[in-house]
């Protein structure tokens, strides 16, 4: 208890002791005069303005320029995944019709040779 | 409780040189969002004495303050159309904001640039701290303001950029925890929490000098 109240004591003090120490600190009133009143500072803040504006037009036109070659490449990619889709789907319903034997037709010539096997 | 917006119009108006808010912010702004640069440089002439003011509250040296200055008022120019006016939300307060978001983005900076050396204290600074401690008044007040800038620049380094943030806003701008969540965006909880651990920081730091 009697401590935990000397520690409070002390924290206090640190506390002012920061506190003072800041304030004392502080920059005067004359020095912040000088340094506002520092010369060209709109002069300086319009050059800083314009590179800034220069810089953001940069970022907008690579922007744009990505945004003009979206806008061509993703109709073109589309129109080919269409193409290749359909091929697909043309390839997949042809393939039966072309001559190509199915599964049952396999099948059946296999159970024919033996049947002709069996009758010789 | 006094709003923030109206005590950064007192700041404002307690400056010796503040000229008559005629035409007004709205007006200005309006300008410069069409593109008038003379409306731009009247707003800058009307408040780069506070931009100066909050800048100097966290950073020393000149040229660090002239560089928040000057990227305030740029974030603040391209920011302009997002602007919503009105007493609620004046263009002090907006502004204010603005500087203090740019002030926390180069503590953050310092601290990546200087986080692997801290600075010992010197002697000078040692006797500085023993008087302070036996609570002598000082000899000369503008060498005192330095020895103890320095000392201060070296006991905040080992703070997180937010505990100082907050410590300096309460220690030296004297704000209320309501006007410090209103001017970061934090939560009233967030700040609390900040201001006790960054005691707590500083605390040790002083201790571990003593």
């Amino acid at each position: 208890m009697w401590l935990r109240k000397k520690q409070r004591v002390k924290d206090k003090e640190f506390d002012r002791l920061g506190r003072a120490l800041m304030r004392e600190a502080k920059v005067s009133e004359a020095e912040m005069e000088t340094i506002a009143s520092s010369p060209f500072p709109y002069t300086r803040l319009r050059a800083r303005i314009a590179a800034e504006q220069e810089r953001r037009a940069i970022v907008g036109e690579t922007w744009i320029g990505m945004l003009i070659v979206a806008r061509r490449a993703i109709p073109a990619m589309l129109v080919f995944a269409v193409a290749m889709i359909g091929l697909f789907l043309v390839t997949v319903h042809r393939a039966p019709q072309a001559g190509s034997l199915s599964h049952d037709e396999v099948l059946a010539s296999i159970l024919n040779w033996d049947e002709q096997g069996v009758t010789r | 409780m006094e709003h923030f917006a109206d005590k950064y119009d007192l700041v404002l108006s307690a400056l010796p040189s503040a000229p008559a808010l005629h035409p007004a912010d709205d007006e200005l702004i309006t300008a410069s969002c069409g593109g008038d640069q003379a409306a731009f440089a009247q707003l800058f002439e009307r408040y780069r004495r506070l931009v100066t003011r909050q800048a100097c509250r966290f950073f020393h040296r000149r040229e660090q303050v002239e560089e928040i200055i000057q990227e305030s008022f740029t974030d603040a120019y391209f920011a302009l159309g997002s602007y919503q006016g009105g007493r609620e939300r004046s263009f002090a307060a907006w502004l204010s904001r603005i500087t203090v978001r740019i002030c926390y983005d180069e503590l953050k900076r310092e601290r990546r640039r200087t986080a692997h050396f801290v600075n010992q204290v010197s002697e000078e600074e040692e006797a500085y701290l023993s008087a302070r401690i036996r609570d002598e008044s000082p000899a000369s007040r503008i060498e005192n303001a330095v020895v103890a800038r320095d000392l201060v620049g070296k006991l905040l380094a080992r703070l997180n950029p937010a505990d100082r943030l907050v410590l300096t806003l309460l220690n030296v701008e004297d704000l209320s925890v309501a006007e410090i969540a209103d001017l970061t965006g934090w939560s009233a909880s967030k700040v609390k929490m900040r201001a006790h651990r960054a005691r707590a920081a500083l605390r040790r730091a002083l201790n571990k000098l003593l």
